[in-house]
This record gives C-alpha cells, structure tokens and sequence, in this order.
C-alpha cells in the first residue's frame, strides 16, 4: 500500500531534524532529581510558593550583578578564560557580543558554523600553535544532487589571523595525511552519501548507485592537486592512508554486506584487493560510510578496524596489510559496561610507536565520567591489558560524561568532560582535564564544550568546540596546556 | 519507586523519545524541554503505571502528550509554521523541506503514527500501545496519513 520510496524520504526527513542529543540524559536526570526533591503540593502552595515570590527578586538582582560583574572581567583580559580574543581576517562581524554563563568558560563568539544548515568544521593537521589544516565541510546529507556535498580545505600558518584555501574536496572529506614536511600529502573521503539501503526493509530491490571513495594527491605542500578514485562499481566503507601513496579502503557493493579489502601504493591511482572483513556477527557495523576513523593503519603490516563502540566491545586487528584478520575482545570488568554498553574514543586506538598503544573505554550512558579507564597495548593491538581506571578528579566527573580522550603520548592524555546543568534547562559545565605522568595525576580547568582535540604539541592543542545554546561549532587554541584559550575566526561559510 | 531507580528504567526511554519529539515539533531545541517536561509529568504520575507493565510505551505515550500541547501554545505553533512557509517561498524548495512541512500539517495524531513507525521503526503493534488505540485503527490511521501526503506533494508538484 505503501510505496518504499515514501517511507524511504520520510525517514530522511525526519533523520534530517532529529541531531544526537547525547547530553539530554542529564538533562532529564537533573529534571528529576529537581522534580523528586520537590515537597508536597499542597505543602508547597501554602509555604513555599510565598517565600519563593519573595526571595525571587533578591536572588534575579544578585544574578544580574554577578552577571555584569563577570561581563566586565571578559572584557577586561585578552585571551581565556574570560577574554575574548582578536578576531581574525575574514571574520563575520555583527556576532553578539560574549556573555558568560555561570560554570562556563565564556569564549567570545567570533564566527563558527551553522549545523543547522549543514556547515561543520573539521580539524585537520595541527602541528604548532600556529600551522593548522581546516575543512569546511557542507552536506544536506542523504539525496543530495550532485554537486551539492563537498568541503572547501584551508590551511594557515599564523595561527588563524589568515586562511588560504587549499582545495575544494568534491564528495564528504573524511581525513588527511602529511609527511612531517607538509610537502607529501593525501587527503580523503567518499564521493557522495548515499541512503543505508540495509537499513531500509525491503527497499534495496532498487540499489543506491555506488559511492566510490576518492583521493587527492598533493607533492608541493597543497599547491597542486591530482585526484584518482576506488574501483567503479564498488562503495567506500572506510579508507585510510599510511602516507601519501600507501593506503588501503574497505569496498562494499551497493546491495549486501560484504565488505572488502583494497590497497594502493600510489595514492589510489591502482589498486589491488587484499582480503575480506568479516565482522563478528553480534558487533554493530553500520550500514554505511561514516568520517569517524575506524579504519587505521600503523605500518605497512598492521592494521586496526574499530566497529562502532557499542555493547560488544571488539576490535579486528591484521599483521599482514589486511589480508586476514582477527577478532579481538576487550574484557570489560565489572562497572565499565554501562546500561547502554562501552563507548570508546571515537577516533579508535591510538598506536604511537613499535606497537604500543591506548585506547580509552568509559560505560555508555548517564555518569560516565566516574568510570574511565585506559586499555594499553605492546602488539599494535593484538592483545590488550586489563583496563586501569583513571584516578581523575572526581569533582571533575561525577555526573559528568566523557566528550573524548585524545593521547599525545605515553604520558600526556587530555580529557574532555561534560558537567551536569545546575539547573534545568541550565547551561553545562564543560572541563578538560589533562594529565603529563600517564593518568597518575590530573589537573582539571573549564573549557569550551570539546567537540574534537588536535594536540600538536603536549602544550598546544586546537579544539573544534560549541558554544552553549548555539548550533555554532567554532575554532580555539591553547598554547598551554588549557589554562588559557584563545578563539579563532574560521573563514567564512559558503552561502548557498 | 525511588528517584534513581526511576531514572534507570528511563535511560533506555530517553532516546527513542528525543526521536519522537524530534519528529513531532520539528526543533531539537523544543524537543530536549518536551523529553524532560514529559520525564518530570512521568515521575509525578508513576503510581499510574501498573506493576510489571512496560515502561517506555507509556513514556512515549505522555512525551506525545506533551507534543500535542507544543502546538496548542498558539504562538509557538503560528510563529514556527509561519517561518516555513516563508522558507518554501523564497525559493528553498527541495523535497524534503516539502515533506517536513506537509508532515507538520497533517493533525497531531497522523503525524504521531507516522513518526512513531516510520522514524522509531515501531511495529503498528507497538504504535497502538503507545497511542492507546486498537491496531485496527491505528493501521488505518497510517496509510490514510500516507495518503494525505502523497496527494498534498502532488498537488504541490502540479501547480508548480
């Protein structure tokens, strides 16, 4: 009665207003907590309500001076916390002036991008303070014309005063690789998006047309650009790049669920199957492509793919460039699996040299910020330790939840925590914390709301972050450790 | 019922009702206060839930509630429908916009359905339970809803 085609668009309309909203748990939790400390009704009518009216107008004038008191401060400094930093070239004007929000590290609102309109930032290659890899990513997402999905790549070596733009990326970008250098690069991602037939029951009698993944090739630092393709007929999955030419891409057809293995060794001009992945039957592999970093490769040989983070906590490892691969469970003691499972950092393991590595583990679901704890690895990801639990302040985290961990090395780890509102419908309380000994001991400061972390130092991390009650995603550093951070003015959207 | 105990067995409820409300309203800024005012109506209402009956349709069934009573606050409901209609005009025409507006005019309850089943992927057994309705009816209630959007786009497409 229904045609799938209607059903198919309904879906897509309805994904298209509905974003993750994983912060809403502690919202409601703190709703209730409020509501269930709540007296009596009648109690309240007669006692309460009377001394509320009465106390109301002393609490909103101490607020309002509290408020312009901090405004002053803001204004006051030059950088965070509380200053607003100089806005950049190219920077939209007529931005609302910062106000700060109680628990909250007011960054000025220089420019960001709207989500709401689909213009996301994503961070590149950071590798000081002042030389840094942007894309400015626009995608109405599934159905969109051809044309319509692409990212514009700028880089700036003055630390965000200038922006040059060094390629439009047609299709959704989804990662680069540099030489140290910067003269040999490869930058990635997928044609176009394409609607997850195998989540669409009974709708893949017609089959999305492929969407091959695609590859650009750069030998002067960005000055120049030649693009090559995977095989016709055959979907990206996940793709990742060693260097500049070594690169591997999981293939999938448009209908079914296998999903192949592919290499390159001349930044995807040929390329030569390698083997099959065959994912544990109980580990949640989404039905598409998606930029979340689940493939990556360490050296010529090994190879780590991270289904998404969810109940059953396995990783698939390979020795042998991907040619086989092995299914690796993560022991998950008592208190780690939360109600909703394990989540893990988004962007996987991070392997750092002769095969050691971290991974980062925290339950899913409300307060999860008590319970993090780190995996380590000596064999590139084949066996991992029992996981220790992070002795992170737990003023830090209690009723908090983990945004991201990102590690620099074997002793300097960053965290990014969410705090609970203090009131309903209240601003949250955005931390990071960060550790220079390995987890031993932690050192816990307000930050911007970290949606993604860049360190390219210890010291200096760039962070893509959102201001509280706005759909902006902006632009930040700190060139010390968090204690300060300065915003920075992105290059303006495309209007379209 | 204590106040911990309570927020466990809404956790697995809170996500497929951001979904609902999501899709009901249209604006994850009004869906978040929607979720939580319906968790609070939900505390203060829970001697209501029989024992041993399953939580989440009857959560789901006061967060729609609570969607119903978005749009009857008439400004929000005149100002926010006023503001597509502008959008639709100007030029911005693609078909999903289309659909979404045509969805927010259909009445709470075809909408309900639709979302329920189609965005939650509720089977119409569950969509009844959630509704309160006989799955007779509540079948009905789908592919009349279905209906009223093909012919709406159509006409739309036609005049065009």
């Amino acid at each position: 009665m229904t045609d799938h085609r209607d059903i198919r668009q309904l879906r897509a309309a309805l994904d298209e207003v509905t974003p993750a909203a994983p912060h809403l748990s502690h919202l409601v939790r703190a709703a209730l907590r409020e509501a269930a400390a709540e007296p009596p009704r009648s109690f309240r009518r007669r006692f309460v309500m009377p001394a509320v009216g009465a106390s109301a107008l002393a609490v909103a004038l101490i607020v309002a001076l509290t408020v312009s008191l901090i405004i002053r401060a803001n204004h006051a400094a030059s950088t965070v916390p509380g200053g607003p930093a100089q806005p950049a070239s190219g920077a939209r004007t007529g931005s609302p002036p910062p106000t700060a929000v109680p628990g909250q590290l007011a960054l000025p609102a220089v420019n960001g991008y709207d989500v709401g309109r689909q213009d996301t930032l994503s961070l590149g290659r950071a590798t000081s303070a002042t030389d840094v890899w942007i894309v400015q990513k626009h995608s109405p997402g599934f159905f969109a014309k051809p044309g319509e999905t692409f990212g514009i790549v700028y880089h700036s070596t003055d630390g965000g005063a200038t922006w040059t733009q060094k390629l439009r990326f047609e299709g959704e970008y989804d990662w680069m690789r540099f030489s140290a250098d910067g003269v040999n690069g490869a930058i990635w991602g997928v044609t176009e998006r394409v609607p997850p037939c195998s989540r669409l029951p009974g709708d893949c009698s017609t089959a999305p047309p492929p969407a091959p993944g695609i590859v650009y090739r750069t030998a002067d630092g960005g000055e120049h650009w030649t693009s090559s393709r995977t095989p016709d007929g055959l979907s990206l999955y996940q793709m990742d790049f060693l260097d500049a030419d070594r690169g591997w891409a999981i293939l999938h057809p448009p209908v079914g669920t296998a999903l192949d293995v592919y290499a390159t060794v001349d930044a995807g001009r040929t390329w030569q199957k390698r083997g099959a992945l065959a994912p544990p039957a109980n580990v949640v592999i989404p039905a598409t492509f998606g930029s979340s970093r689940r493939l990556q490769f360490f050296d010529a040989q090994h190879g780590i793919f991270q289904p998404a983070p969810g109940a059953a906590a396995a990783l698939m490892t390979t020795g042998d460039g991907g040619r086989t691969w092995q299914r690796v469970d993560l022991t998950t003691p008592g208190g780690l699996a939360g109600p909703s499972g394990l989540a893990r950092s988004a962007n996987g393991p991070t392997i750092l040299s002769n095969g050691t590595g971290l991974l980062a583990a925290w339950p899913a679901g409300p307060q999860t910020g008590s319970n993090v704890s780190v995996y380590t690895t000596t064999d590139y990801g084949r066996t991992w330790s029992t996981p220790r639990h992070l002795p992170v302040p737990e003023s830090a985290l209690t009723n908090g939840f983990v945004l991201g961990v990102t590690f620099f090395d074997t002793n300097h780890w960053w965290i990014a925590i969410e705090g609970p509102p203090a009131r309903q419908n209240g601003p949250t309380s955005p931390r990071a914390s960060f550790t220079a000994d390995g987890g031993r001991t932690w050192k816990t400061l307000a930050s911007p709301r970290i949606l993604d972390l860049v360190l390219a130092s210890p010291d200096v991390g760039w962070t893509e972050y959102q201001q509280w009650n706005s759909g902006l995603t902006n632009l930040a550093v700190t060139r010390d450790r968090g204690a300060h951070w300065t915003a920075i003015a992105l290059p303006p959207a495309v209007d379209r | 019922m204590d106040v911990a105990s309570f927020e466990l067995a809404l956790e697995e409820a809170i996500g497929p009702a951001h979904r609902l409300a999501c899709g009901m309203v249209h604006d994850p800024q009004a869906a978040e206060d929607l979720v939580q005012e319906a968790a609070v109506k939900a505390w203060r209402k829970r001697h209501q839930l029989r024992p041993g009956a399953p939580l989440r349709p009857w959560f789901l069934g006061i967060v729609a509630n609570e969607c119903r009573a978005h749009f009857r606050l008439r400004w929000t409901s005149v100002l926010k429908r006023a503001e597509l209609a502008v959008e639709s005009s100007s030029g911005d025409l693609d078909a999903l916009a289309d659909l979404r507006r045509e969805l927010l005019r259909l009445g709470a309850d075809d909408r309900l359905v639709i979302v329920l089943h189609v965005h939650l992927d509720m089977s119409l057994e569950d969509v009844a339970a959630v509704m309160g309705k006989s799955l007779s009816a509540v079948r009905g209630r789908f592919y009349r809803a279905i209906r009223k959007l093909r012919i709406r786009l159509e006409l739309q497409e036609a005049v065009r």
